[in-house]
């Protein structure tokens, strides 16, 4: 019986596995392509301005080969564009999203046949439907297509998502199922799919308990890689539909890469661009990123060399594919690594949920993949934590494997430091020489940035240049009644600057004196500070750590368990650890960065959680192997008095916080208290 | 003992594996034969009858300015509704009459500001179809009904900037055992 019982769970965990992979690769040509493989074709644009505009012009964004965006720009009119097919020997599918205006008026003319609207001077079609795809039927023939806004939006520019011939209208406003077809695209993927896997997810957590668990273990890295990279697509097939929102392609040309260069999402993408036709790390004005370490813009250049950059839009998607591979790799290794210390169903508990939690990984800026690198420094300190416990001498070249996965995560950003810093003297505090490991990494990459640095801009610095400006935008994440309390943008530091000196804001001089005077606002303001680190602490407790971007996969769980009921249990669980003595020094180096790293951006800007990734899944990584050991429980049977009162105080806590958070708040005169220093005296004070 | 109990939970785990592959499997057959049917109506103009209609649902008013049934015969409603941007507006509770799925298809022209038309029970948005423009929103909807006995149509407000203006042209509710 009880053999019979343990197949049906192997089998219903395989088929668990087998529906996730399948649904993911189902959505890998959607998510990375945007659309079938379009008829080849030349395009041409042009604007005619209406009586009233001035001269317009056109832009063009080749998407995917065949597959356009156009758009008009500068004056106002009517946007023509023509299409000419390389072969013309089948009936065409045009497609076509308009999203702006709402409506617009298209004429399609240049082919003799009884196409509607196809003829000259043919009848129009009116697109209403703004944001959503249209296909239409076409003769297969050089195509003009003449766009007009509708009466009530002359004066709108006219902007064309997406545009192209396909030689079938399949896969255009739907995605190919052979089952359920036609369930709409965005009830099937948005909701029915994710929260299906979601229950799938959680269903494997509870089925590989009962697992064979040598099968598990070996199993455990290829396929704990392969679902977190088929979680990741599921994600991204929810966030960037081609069938009821912008695709990947079309979401980078139609905005991150119409914004200046130097904005969150295409600084690496200019960086890797640049780099990859010999311009180095710099932007397109030849300046380098201030507020950037180099390893992103080398991440991207990776990045285009294995997947393509001929245009920036494909650069773009080669990372995000690149992102999307990276965070399966990093789950694997950390699932292989992780088998020599904990049972495999933990194991496989930890990589599933590490896989399923929200992600960034669309985003093309360096937070996407500090959660990754973060499983590898993880990975790395539960081998070596291994060869401790065999009571083996640790190899040099173990500890430079160490401390070389957090030079990978200094590359990228420098927010690691008081962490490596930390880690590295807990691990060498015996044997103090090995010290000189993270330092030589540490001067090796900060010194070779600060060199190439100083060639652009005359300074020396071994990081960024922007610790002030973080310091200065953490402090209006806390509402308040100071003049500058509003959502913080690069501008609003550079003009604060501006007005208080003659710096250039993003040299190290104006870094300095940002510092300086956020630490004056401190002084200044004690129970501002003591507000902020509380509000911010509370957000990070109430879901902020584990950020990313939610779709029905990871919300359909939240929506019956708020992340703050399943944070403060995890968190519960590294304190009872700690208190009962409990594998102290593998949860220590296992959550080192939510002590190390996580309390930085309460001080500093947290950015709505977006830098708080690697924190994300150490709480994981640390806290849920003990739930699946006897010996956590057995631990605290032995002491429990100990045991007791941490769960007492944390029941207290997750009863008490929000309501004391909350009336901190509103202690305004404890906030705008002014012990120490003059108010009048600091360049941050004022009210609104 | 803790064999047994293992044994056990084992057992609990296979079950619940079985109930959660069937009942996903179970909730797509029930949304895809509604659709398959919506689809095979595309292409023949016919749909079948509804258990229920604009005419014949139960309407009441929650909270509208302006509520008007026409007087033709397929007594299109005239809504304005108050400025609350997402309030419930006008509703229609009927009993399920055990029915496990329920389908929802209405054409709605939205005249200005926006719309949620879905179906609720137990108080909750089992199905919930928006249009925050204005044009005509003519779609379909369906779900799994749960235990409860009585399901709501319901129209509300889906404009955060205050009032809209619609014409209900078409509500149609299926319900299925």
């Amino acid at each position: 019986m009880t053999r019979i019982v343990s197949a049906v769970i192997v089998v219903e965990f395989v088929a668990a596995l087998a529906l996730i992979v399948y649904a993911a690769a189902h959505d890998l040509r959607d998510v990375f392509a945007g659309a079938p493989p379009a008829v080849p074709s030349r395009i041409a644009a042009s604007c005619i301005a209406s009586a009233e505009s001035a001269a317009c012009g056109t832009s063009i964004v080749e998407l995917n080969a065949g597959r356009y965006r156009v758009a008009t720009t500068g004056g106002t009119g009517t946007l023509v564009v023509t299409l000419t097919p390389e072969r013309a020997d089948a009936v065409r599918q045009l497609l076509v999203k308009a999203s702006q205006p709402p409506t617009v008026r298209l004429t399609i003319t240049g082919s003799p046949a009884d196409t509607p609207g196809a003829s000259d001077g043919g009848s129009a079609i009116e697109l209403t439907d703004a944001g959503n795809r249209s296909v239409l039927e076409v003769p297969a023939a050089p195509l003009t297509l003449r766009f007009v806004p509708s009466a009530d939006a002359l004066g709108a520019p006219i902007v064309i998502d997406e545009v192209g011939l396909f030689e079938s209208p399949a896969g255009l406003m739907s995605d190919e199922r052979p089952f359920f077809k036609h369930i709409p695209p965005s009830r099937y993927h948005e909701m029915l799919v994710a929260r299906g896997i979601a229950a799938l997810c959680l269903f494997t957590i509870a089925a590989a308990v009962f697992v064979p668990p040598a099968a598990l273990r070996r199993s455990s890295p290829v396929l704990l890689a392969v679902m977190a990279f088929s979680l990741s697509v599921l994600d991204l097939a929810v966030l960037y539909s081609p069938f009821w929102a912008h695709d990947l392609r079309s979401f980078y040309a139609s905005g991150p890469l119409l914004e200046h260069a130097g904005n969150n999402l295409n600084t690496g993408l200019w960086q890797a661009s640049r780099l990859l036709t010999g311009d180095g790390l710099t932007l397109p004005d030849g300046t380098v990123p201030w507020e950037r370490m180099p390893g992103y813009g080398l991440f991207c250049a990776v990045a285009g060399l294995t997947f393509g950059h001929r245009t920036i839009v494909e650069l773009a998607t080669s990372v995000v594919l690149l992102q999307t591979i990276f965070y399966g790799a990093a789950v694997g290794v950390f699932a292989w690594a992780a088998a020599a210390l904990m049972p495999p169903a933990a194991v496989w508990a930890v990589g599933m949920l590490v896989a399923w939690l929200p992600k960034q990984l669309g985003h093309t800026q360096v937070d996407a993949v500090v959660a990754p690198i973060a499983l590898i420094v993880l990975a790395c300190l539960c081998v070596r934590l291994k060869w401790s416990r065999d009571g083996r001498p640790i190899p040099l070249r173990l500890d430079v494997l160490v401390h070389a996965a957090f030079a990978l995560w200094f590359l990228m950003r420098p927010d690691v430091v008081p962490g490596w810093i930390a880690v590295a003297l807990i691990l060498h505090w015996r044997h103090w020489r090995r010290l000189l490991v993270p330092v030589a990494l540490f001067a090796a990459i900060g010194i070779t940035w600060g060199a190439y640095k100083a060639r652009h801009t005359g300074e020396f610095s071994v990081t960024t240049a922007s610790a002030g400006a973080a310091l200065f935008c953490g402090l209006w994440e806390v509402p308040s009644r100071f003049r500058f309390a509003q959502s913080c943008t690069d501008e609003m530091y550079f003009d604060w600057v501006r007005q208080n000196t003659t710096l250039h804001p993003q040299s190290a001089a104006a870094n300095t004196f940002a510092t300086r005077e956020v630490l004056k606002f401190w002084l200044t303001y004690p129970g501002h500070l003591v507000v902020m680190i509380c509000h911010k602490a509370m957000r990070f407790v109430d879901g902020d750590v584990w950020s990313g971007y939610t779709t029905q996969l990871q919300a359909s769980v939240f929506v019956v368990v708020r992340r703050f009921w399943v944070i403060v249990p995890l968190l519960t669980v590294l304190l009872l650890c700690a208190v009962v003595g409990y594998e102290r020094e593998r949860t220590l180096l296992l959550a080192w960065p939510l002590f190390f790293d996580a309390p930085l951006f309460w001080i500093m800007f947290a950015s709505l959680g977006r830098f708080y990734s690697g924190v994300g899944v150490a709480l994981v990584a640390a806290s849920v192997p003990p739930l699946f050991e006897r010996s956590f429980y057995s631990a605290m049977a032995a002491q429990p008095r100990r045991a007791a009162a941490v769960l007492a105080a944390a029941a207290v806590f997750a009863v008490t916080a929000w309501p004391l958070h909350d009336w901190l708040l509103g202690q305004d005169a404890f906030h705008y208290w002014a012990p120490l220093l003059d108010p009048s005296r600091s360049s941050l004070s004022g009210f609104k | 003992m803790r064999a047994r109990a293992g044994d056990y939970a084992a057992l609990v785990t296979a079950l619940i594996g079985v109930w959660l592959f069937w009942s996903e499997f179970s909730q797509l057959r029930t949304l895809s034969w509604w659709y398959d049917r919506v689809q095979l109506a595309r292409s023949s103009g016919v749909m079948p009858n509804p258990t229920y209609d604009l005419g014949s649902l139960p309407w009441q008013t929650a909270t509208p300015r302006v509520f008007e049934r026409g007087h033709d015969a397929h007594g299109a409603i005239t809504l304005v509704t108050n400025a609350d941007p997402y309030a419930y507006q006008l509703f229609a509770t009927v009993n399920t009459d055990g029915a496990a799925a329920a389908d929802i298809q209405f054409d709605i022209d939205v005249q200005a500001g926006g719309v949620t038309i879905g179906l609720l029970q137990a108080g909750k948005w089992i199905a919930v179809s928006s249009s925050t423009r204005p044009g005509r929103f003519d779609d379909s909807n369906s779900t799994q009904l749960g235990y409860s006995r009585s399901l709501t149509v319901m129209i509300a407000n889906d404009n955060p900037a205050g009032e809209s203006r619609l014409l209900v042209k078409s509500v149609r509710l299926y319900l299925r055992r």
